[in-house]
């Protein structure tokens, strides 16, 4: 329901257009939050308002993998500890899949993390994600496996297949995810069972 | 008369809000006939509409889905139409299974910035929301409405819509794979653009291709089959409908990108369709092969024209009855008859499918036909169905002999102003 001009203090519908610019929020959720907040104590707010100030300070991408990690550090906790497989890259589509996978425990090797699918429709080829960089990173030498951990989607299935084309000519293992993720879904949201049923059951592609 | 009570599907009842003229509508349905008589635009055809959204989650009528949504009800930010029923599909022995409530939402929500976002959907089965495509089949029904005449000399998109339409009901996985291709074909024609602005490369369309060709072969093997059912549905108990010598034939024509076999030029200058290539069209993993080579040979041709040249998305079917294609050679009776043996064949189809009868919703089905020919039709609709929803605008040119078995609604804008129910037997 959009809130009408003369409803409510400008202050208060701007902070409920900004929720409501985030994904999975709609209007009425919009303005829950913002009512919340208005009448939340101060320390409620000024966390808020410090999280979000170091977020794009103190935030960037790995230099090797793409995945979050902190600005003083160029690569992320994963690329750097010693104990993790540097032979086998799992390449997800965004962030939020390393952490489900990371949930499942069984995963020990290292990511690559591509920030989207192709996707024509939204205009995003091959040089709009990290894909440059994965074939570099094979090229460098020393990886036996690469697993397509994207999402098993109509764009998902298209980038693992396009990936094959790229990966395969380098020599190295490529493998998909098994079957079983449910389709259209977000590797996100699958439960960990699945994930790793999903990870030991891999097959090699190509 | 058949037996009473073979497994039919019907809606026990019907309940809608915001959809077209009604604002409010609740009633119980008969299990057998209805005649729904009255003038014209007082709601006959739009309650028609409204069960057959419960069945296909869309509007054969409709340009755009949003104008099913009340006038009134589109002046608010935020207008539902909603359609409502309770499906029971009876089994054998007159036992009837347990209602399943059925709701389907017809959603237009204006944006807070201006301008309206596009009209959306939800379908609720038994109170819980599913996705369009896992509750297709809860409810199964056959239309017929007088628009529908256009399916023989209108445009293949008519005839497509239809096929999805009819096919989506009780095709397993027919549904998820239209959505899959159209998704797929979408990417390809917008990476073909990019192609042809230099924005990416040719080989890139590769990976497209493969999803685009899998879902392609399953939709046009559905349709192959679909249609070959029903053309022996038309043979085995129509052929004497339609002009008492040849029996009425569909014949698919899929855009495979083969080159046609010679049509044949009939007398009096009439031609008849190509036959489809059916040992193609019936082996799955051939199909997918020879539109995946069809596709990559075709690139340059694709990239000139903008748009992919062969797939679901351009096959027809033309009907044909003595060797004549009916878009040019049938009368207006036949063209009539013609698409009343369609909707015959596409009950009976969905009898075999789902082992218990659809419901019939039929649109003024009595006009322009000569008295005999309707009793004759009648008593074959009444065969297909047992739920039979008829609307009429002249209630005497429906036979007395069905008279005391029909329950009887007057409408008057939308109010069932008088209604009489059945006092005989059931068919
Ligand atoms: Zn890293």
């Amino acid at each position: 329901m959009p809130v009408p001009t003369s409803a409510l203090p400008r202050p208060v519908r701007a902070l409920i257009e900004a929720f409501e610019r985030l994904p999975g929020i709609g209007p009425k959720s919009a303005a829950r939050l913002a009512l919340y907040l208005l009448r939340a104590p101060e320390e409620v707010t000024q966390a808020l308002r410090d999280a979000l100030a170091h977020l794009h300070r103190d935030v960037t991408y790995c230099q090797r993998c793409f995945h979050f990690t902190e600005a003083d550090q160029p690569l992320c906790a994963i690329c750097r500890d010693p104990q993790r497989d540097q032979t086998t890259i799992c390449v997800v589509e965004d962030p939020l899949d390393v952490v489900a996978l990371e949930r499942t425990g069984l995963y020990t090797g290292v990511y690559h993390v591509l920030h989207g699918v192709l996707s024509p429709i939204e205009g995003v080829g091959p040089e709009d994600l990290r894909i440059r960089e994965l074939e570099q990173r094979v090229q460098e030498g020393g990886v036996q496996e690469v697993i397509l951990a994207t999402n098993p989607s109509l764009e998902g299935d298209a980038t693992a297949a396009y990936l094959v084309q790229r990966l395969k000519p380098l020599g190295v293992r490529v493998t998909r995810l098994a079957q079983g993720l449910p389709t259209g879904g977000d590797l996100e949201y699958a439960d960990q069972t699945t994930l790793m049923r999903a990870l030991l059951g891999r097959q090699e592609l190509g | 008369m058949t037996e009473p009570h073979e497994p039919a599907m019907y809606l026990a009842q019907l309940h809608l809000e915001n959809f077209r003229l009604f604002a409010y509508f609740a009633r119980a349905l008969p299990r057998g006939p209805l005649l729904i008589v009255g003038p014209n635009a007082q709601g006959k055809t739009s309650l028609l509409e409204a069960v057959a959204y419960l069945a296909t989650f869309s509007s054969f009528v409709a340009r755009t889905e949003r104008e099913v949504i009340h006038f009134l009800a589109l002046r608010e930010p935020l207008a539902v139409a909603r359609v409502r029923g309770a499906c029971v599909r009876s089994a054998l022995g007159n036992t009837a299974a347990e209602p399943i409530r059925l709701e389907v939402r017809i959603i237009h929500q204006a944006r807070p910035q201006g301008g309206a976002s596009p009209t959306r959907k939800e379908v609720l089965v038994n109170g819980v929301r599913r996705k369009l495509v896992d509750a297709l089949g809860t409810c199964t029904a056959v239309l017929f409405v007088p628009q529908m005449l256009r399916l023989v000399d209108g445009a293949p998109e008519l005839r497509r819509r239809f096929l999805n339409q009819s096919l989506a009901q009780v095709e397993p996985g027919y549904a998820a794979a239209l959505a899959a291709y159209n998704r797929a074909l979408t990417q390809r024609n917008a990476l073909l653009k990019a192609v042809a602005e230099g924005r990416a490369r040719a080989a890139d369309l590769r990976v497209w291709e493969r999803p685009l060709a899998e879902a392609a072969a399953r939709i046009m093997q559905a349709r192959h089959r679909a249609l070959a059912a029903w053309n022996r549905l038309l043979l085995q108990r129509y052929r004497d409908l339609l002009n008492r010598t040849e029996p009425l034939r569909l014949v698919y024509r899929p855009a495979l990108d083969v080159p046609e076999a010679p049509t044949q030029t009939r007398l009096f200058g009439g031609e008849e369709p190509a036959e489809p290539p059916a040992a193609l069209l019936n082996d799955r993993q051939a199909l997918t092969q020879h539109l995946l080579d069809r596709l990559a040979q075709r690139r340059e041709l694709d990239l000139r024209r903008g748009n992919t040249g062969l797939g679901p998305q351009r096959d027809d079917v033309r009907f044909v009855a003595g060797g004549l294609d009916l878009a040019a050679y049938g009368s207006r009776g036949q063209v009539r008859t013609a698409v009343l043996l369609l909707k015959l064949a596409q009950a009976a189809w969905y009898t075999e499918r789902t082992n218990s009868k659809p419901i019939l919703l039929l649109d003024d089905l009595l006009a322009e036909l000569d008295a005999d020919r309707r009793e004759e039709l009648l008593a074959h609709f009444f065969q297909a169905g047992e739920q039979v929803l008829l609307t009429t605008t002249d209630e005497s040119m429906y036979p007395a002999r069905y008279r005391d078995r029909t329950e009887v609604w007057h409408l008057q804008q939308g109010q069932v102003v008088a209604a009489q129910p059945a006092s005989g037997p059931g068919l």
